[in-house]
């Protein structure tokens, strides 16, 4: 990883402002061209202040950077706020602003009455302009506390607090295209007021809010900032089980899966779909990728608790392929750069592996709790806008249902990268008896990755145990990011030397990582080990099976029968040597290192 | 404290009761206010306006500290 992309990946991770300002520190020192590595804006930010501002100031340009965004700052002297721009301050003049910051408080404000203080602003804003021909940002005023009417303040026409909420009113009418409010009066609500303007911060050295909050009002600004130069971001993707709903549709069905009011989690689901509906109507685009059967995904968006439809969905990409593919393919169908792009998904792993192999996507920590989903979203700003526009509002839906479904190639290289830095850990052995419920439970309710569809009872599989006469292996799997637990189970009968499979499932947490051939190997040498020659598999495609239809062929089985209807079977021949499943080395069996054969 | 002071100064800086700004690089009235807040939250006691006022050596911000952690 490059200095920059390191740097960049240090500040990202911390909210510390001590850590964040070292960060900013390496960042300023680093040569122009370590920058050419990524397509950055360029702007030039003047701060005029009416506060001590320059922690601020080199914290906004870490956060603009992020953004995508490389700034040059500059600050007034500390009050001339008004006085650098109607005195044509030479230095400013010549440091030519394109954006200019009134980084200014309540503490600055005259107030004879609203009216005056807007034609005061009026005045500095149109001689920035006429002097710049810049963009420029403008500080809203925090209402005051403690109010002096208390509770009746905002009845009382010439109170502070009512004179402050008409002004950041007024000014938001009366700002032209080309000014901008940065709301500290909003980001006082959401960080807590009395927290954010702790007097004594002002009263130690004329900071514009609390030290430790200056990190997010730089997060803050700089969302102001990359909207001004187009750079907010454009289009969510967005995984379904689990990020959109409770459950996997592909294992519980579509009336399975939590949505809707009915239950804690259902109505967490539905107001994080609330609030990307609204997200939506604004102009900010919606993409699907989801590791699922497409008629069962589609079939989900019709349970009627659904805030979302399928036609808020810009680009729907429902396969099996790897998430930072079906990325790509969403930013092409949407004509828009992965660095337009932020990626919401329920899984560490899979945010992880988008984070690995498409650097430039922003992706979004979800916390385990859906209730926090919308926060989460929210919190990095990677939306703002400086206006929203009709044609915003028709692109997302002029984009709706481009369904295209191409079958995906993995880059063998980095997928096999990735799947070595998973660090997995298979046990693969016969069931014990107090396996049993779960290996009942996982060969009654998966759907997707089951070859006969038979299902067993408790007694059944407690009988196999220690039974000579049954093959009855299950398979653990725990990684990196934690213990999957039991996720297969093979079930197969033996006589003399031929072993049918009964019925073989996976849950689908742990496709496309390896595990099928691994499994197969390991049985293959359990079976070897008892004198089997012959392995008979038995496929039934049913609706939900799909995964499945390809799993013989790709372990070397060759038919046994010709296909009858949607049952066809077939047989693999055990030699002395190795199976033909493509060896794993990514998982760890049984504590050794897997080998082929 | 020597952790504090090496976050806020990006480099460990050896303390002693005696040793004030003059003696450090980098350390100026902008600083105080950075150790100052990270001493706070690191070991979650307040410093008023007057006592922060007061400070102007290690060994005074010490007792200070020292004073508050212990109540």
């Amino acid at each position: 990883m490059s200095n920059l992309a390191e740097l960049q990946h240090k500040l990202a991770s911390t909210d510390d402002v001590n850590d964040q300002l070292a960060v900013v520190g390496a960042l300023r020192a680093l040569p122009a061209e370590a920058f050419a590595e990524r397509p950055l804006a360029a702007a030039r930010l003047a701060v005029l202040t009416g506060y001590t501002s320059k922690w601020l100031t080199e914290l906004t340009y870490g956060q603009a950077l992020l953004r995508g965004v490389h700034l040059e700052t500059t600050e007034t002297l500390y009050g001339l706020y008004e006085q650098a721009l109607f005195a044509a301050d030479p230095e400013l003049v010549s440091f030519k602003p394109t954006i200019v910051y009134f980084c200014v408080g309540a503490e600055h404000l005259v107030l004879d009455s609203v009216e005056s203080e807007v034609a005061r602003w009026r005045r500095a804003w149109e001689r920035a302009r006429e002097l710049f021909a810049c963009d420029v940002i403008l500080n809203t005023f925090v209402e005051p506390s403690p109010r002096i009417f208390g509770n009746a303040e905002l009845k009382i026409a010439d109170s502070r607090g009512r004179r402050i909420a008409e002004l950041n009113l007024a000014l938001a009418s009366a700002a032209p295209s080309y000014v901008h409010l940065h709301d500290v009066n909003a980001l006082a609500l959401d960080l807590g007021r009395n927290r954010l303007l702790d007097p004594k911060w002002f009263a130690l050295a004329k900071l514009p809010a609390n030290l430790s909050c200056l990190p997010a009002y730089a997060q803050s600004l700089s969302a102001v900032i990359a909207a001004i130069l187009g750079k907010s971001r454009k289009g969510i993707v967005l995984d379904l089980d689990g990020t959109l709903w409770g459950g996997v549709v592909g294992d519980d069905g579509v009336d399975g899966i939590r949505i809707g009011a009915d239950s804690a989690e259902g109505e967490s689901y539905r107001r994080f779909q609330s609030y990307l509906k609204e997200l939506a109507a604004r102009g900010v685009l919606l993409a699907v990728c989801s590791k699922n059967e497409e008629s069962v995904a589609r079939a989900a968006f019709e349970r009627p608790e659904m805030v979302l439809k399928f036609q808020d969905i810009s680009a729907f990409f429902a396969s099996w392929g790897d998430k930072d593919e079906a990325i790509l393919k969403v930013a092409r169908a949407l004509n828009v750069l992965p660095e337009s792009l932020v990626f919401v998904d329920d899984s560490p792993l899979e945010r992880e592996l988008v984070r690995q192999r498409l650097p430039g996507v922003a992706v979004v920590d979800l916390p385990k709790d859906p209730a926090g989903y919308t926060a989460a979203l929210a919190a990095p700003r990677y939306f703002e806008t400086v206006f929203v526009s009709n044609e915003d509002r028709l692109r997302a839906r002029n984009q709706a249902a481009e369904l295209e479904r191409t079958a995906l190639e993995k880059t063998a290289g980095s997928y096999e990268e990735f799947l070595a830095s998973l660090e997995m850990e298979a046990v693969i052995r016969p069931w014990k008896a107090e396996e049993v419920p779960r290996v009942v439970q996982l060969l009654g309710k998966t759907n997707q990755f089951n070859l006969t569809g038979q299902r067993f009872t408790d007694p059944q599989m407690l009988a196999r145990v220690d039974n000579p006469e049954f093959l009855s292996l299950c398979l653990s799997l725990r990684d990196r990011f934690g213990d999957h637990g039991l996720v297969s189970v093979l079930a197969g009968r033996c006589s003399g030397d031929t072993c049918v499979i009964e019925n073989w499932v996976m849950s689908c947490r742990v496709f496309k990582r390896g595990v099928e051939s691994a499994f197969f190997n390991e049985a293959c040498r359990e079976l070897r080990a008892r004198g089997v020659r012959t392995i008979l598999g038995r496929l039934v495609t049913t609706e939900r099976n799909g995964y499945v239809k390809d799993l013989f062929p790709s372990l070397g089985f060759d038919p046994a029968e010709p296909a009858d209807g949607g049952v066809s079977t077939w047989r693999y021949t055990l030699d002395a040597e190795g199976s033909a499943a493509s060896a794993n080395s990514f998982i760890r069996i049984n504590g050794k290192a897997a080998q082929s054969g | 404290m020597e952790g504090v002071f090496a976050k806020v100064f990006g480099r460990p800086i050896v303390l002693e009761d005696s040793l004030t700004a003059a003696d450090v690089a980098g350390w100026d009235s902008l600083t105080n206010i950075r150790l100052l807040d990270t001493i706070e939250r690191e070991l979650s006691i307040s410093l008023s306006v007057t006592e922060v006022m007061s400070l102007d050596s290690v060994g005074a911000l010490v007792d200070v500290v020292h004073e508050k952690v212990g109540n």
